[in-house]
């Protein structure tokens, strides 16, 4: 095993160079004055953690959170029975099938949002069909956005497990009795909580962070943390508070990861 | 058959070590999306025999981002006039040498553009490149045209119309700033209270960039504040398409007034081939060509004579930026402070 580990090395230095050397340098950013265009002496403030209690910031932090974690629950409810049926065919077409439901991931991720944004207008080509959408600026529209951006991170995963599951201890539990229902509730599900778990961090992360999205299905109108920093980095060049809000946010995003990977009991994610 | 192959290896091999031969040239361009024909910037790189590399942006602020983050040395950029001020106010710009701007023996930039910044402290670091006006497009079906009397119809009628609003905070708080009767450059508390009041209280459709004008020719808006260039885009669009436009352009009489501009940053390593640059595109064939194809005001007179001669016909109600009598107001860098109390200001809007 150790004269493996020399083939991480790409990975190593990957991992450090694009992404422990950039997030140290925004915990730095996050609690000092250092001014990222024109490095000097700094020293370590405080002020950053105003930014956190702004009520636009706090408005954008619960809009993530809830938008985010009802989008995962409903790529969960769309993704596992989905998923289940594809494990669980006998045919040829299996894999045609599941290369069907990646297929959307092919194309180009902005254009699919702008491609709703153009649906959920009342004037649209839909009009053609006699249907008439008004989305634009609620969270439906965000909801359905973000569940056709993420569902395939969902299934997949769960797919993989559900695909490797061993047959015969649901006959077993069968064998013994067990309900369709109890089967499933004490056997198969159990089984999955790995693909679950990494199907809720890939779907959870993306929502979470997401800011082309909200901006264009909401019409500008819902703010999400992820608009909230886009401004502090491009449009007012607060580097050091929007360090700050992106500190925040993983914090955010840790906390919910622990929650999950508590019921991982197995521990064994795929992440 | 074995020969012809060899003949083409040898061939292609001399093209490859004439290619090692000459070290082309680099221009680097921070420019705004679809603002430049990139016919004339492939015919300069053809005169020149350099390399343009041509990077778009999509805000002011972006490009004052890219320029003080120096990863990149600029050679020429685009920002408007206000951004220049700030620019020039932090030693991220160098000083234009006129006398290097031959192409300027031959044309000359008319005196409206020239008397906007004259007297300002940033006019020796510009050489204009086009001009325009903020205003509303509306659509004409379902618009009456008796209620645009100015820019109250944005705020006080979004229960009648649906309303979109430009998702720039300069811009839109601008609009409220017109409407209140304030100077656009007001930076007193009460005043820019009352601008935020009003753009909260009115009941946009949808916070947009130039997606407004879509939306406005689908008839999923009514009206939008845009850019003038927003309008004469869609409009040229329509001419060519042979349609009839439904949308207007409605300028209130007193407007924001912008000027944009090249500008050479002290990052620029090719001043030489810089100043190459700005000349050939104030060069008038290229300038009427470039003109042509933006859509936006040019600022040399003998252009915009030509195009609005008959030949061209751009003499559309509204393609002057600032006809005589008209009352304009230009931004002005104030402080960071203020600009990001104007992003505070439109932030909260749109969570209203």
């Amino acid at each position: 095993m150790r004269r493996l580990r020399i083939i991480t090395l790409p990975y190593l230095v990957w991992m450090v160079v694009l992404v422990l050397v950039p997030t140290l340098l925004i915990l730095l950013l996050s609690v000092t004055n250092l001014d990222i265009y024109n490095i000097g002496p700094f020293s370590f403030v405080t002020e950053g953690f105003e930014e956190l209690t702004k009520p636009l910031v706090i408005t954008a932090m619960k809009n993530s959170v809830r938008l985010s974690l009802l989008a995962t629950l409903i790529c969960f409810l769309i993704g596992y029975p989905t998923a289940y049926f594809l494990a669980n065919l006998k045919t040829s077409k299996k894999t045609m099938l599941i290369t069907l439901f990646i297929l959307p991931v092919w194309s180009n991720m902005l254009l699919r949002i702008i491609a709703w944004e153009t649906l959920f207008f009342p004037n649209s080509i839909l009009n053609m069909f006699g249907i008439s959408l008004n989305l634009i600026g609620t969270d439906v529209a965000i909801l359905i956005g973000m569940t056709s951006m993420y569902l395939p991170f969902m299934t997949l995963p769960l797919y993989s497990v559900l695909e490797k599951m061993d047959h015969s201890l649901i006959e077993a539990s069968k064998d013994l009795g067990a309900s369709n229902m109890q089967t499933f509730l004490k056997v198969t599900l159990p089984l999955s909580l790995s693909g679950v778990v990494s199907g809720v961090i890939m779907t959870l992360l993306p929502s979470m962070t997401a800011f082309a999205l909200p901006e264009r299905l909401s019409g500008g109108k819902t703010l999400l943390i992820g608009n909230i920093i886009e401004d502090y980095f491009m449009k007012t060049s607060n580097i050091n508070g929007g360090a700050m809000i992106s500190i925040a946010l993983m914090v955010v995003i840790i906390v919910l990861f622990m929650v999950v990977v508590h019921f991982d009991k197995e521990g064994e994610t795929l992440i | 058959m074995k020969k012809g192959l060899i003949a083409v290896v040898l061939v292609l091999s001399v093209f490859l070590l004439v290619g090692c031969g000459e070290k082309e040239e680099k221009l680097y361009l921070l420019n705004w999306g679809e603002y430049m024909d990139q016919d004339l910037v492939i015919a300069f790189e053809e005169e020149y025999g350099v390399d343009v590399i041509y990077t778009e942006v999509g805000s002011n602020e972006e490009m004052e981002v890219l320029i003080k983050a120096g990863t990149t040395a600029y050679d020429i950029a685009f920002p408007s006039d206000y951004m220049v001020d700030k620019l020039a106010s932090q030693g991220l710009l160098n000083e234009i040498d006129y006398d290097r701007l031959t192409a300027l023996d031959d044309v000359a930039i008319m005196d409206e553009v020239l008397n906007l910044y004259a007297d300002k402290d940033y006019a020796p670091y510009l050489v204009p490149y086009f001009w325009g006006t903020i205003g509303i497009m509306y659509n004409l079906e379902t618009v009456d045209e008796a209620d645009l009397t100015g820019w109250e119809v944005l705020f006080e009628q979004t229960d009648t119309y649906r309303v979109g609003m430009y998702d720039s905070a300069r811009d839109a708080v601008a609009s409220a700033l017109f409407y209140l009767g304030y100077d656009v450059n007001s930076n007193v508390t009460s005043e820019l209270d009352e601008a935020a009041d009003a753009l909260s209280n009115a009941d946009f459709t949808m916070f947009g960039e130039d997606n407004l004008k879509t939306q406005v020719i689908q008839g999923n808006l009514d009206m939008a504040l845009v850019y003038s260039g927003d309008y004469f885009d869609e409009l040229y669009a329509a001419e060519e398409d042979e349609r009839e436009a439904n949308f207007g352009y409605f300028v209130p009489e007193t407007t924001n007034v912008w000027v944009d501009t090249f500008v050479i940053p002290t990052t620029s390593n090719q001043t030489d081939l810089a100043y190459d640059f700005i000349n050939f595109m104030l060069d008038e064939d290229n300038a009427t060509q470039n003109a042509d194809w933006v859509g936006y005001a040019p600022v040399i007179e003998e252009v915009y004579a030509m195009l609005t001669s008959d030949e061209y016909g751009y003499d559309y109600d509204n393609y002057n930026p600032y006809p005589e009598g008209a009352s304009r107001e230009m931004y002005e860098f104030v402080s960071d402070d203020r600009y990001a109390r104007l992003n505070d200001i439109l932030n909260n809007a749109k969570a209203n």
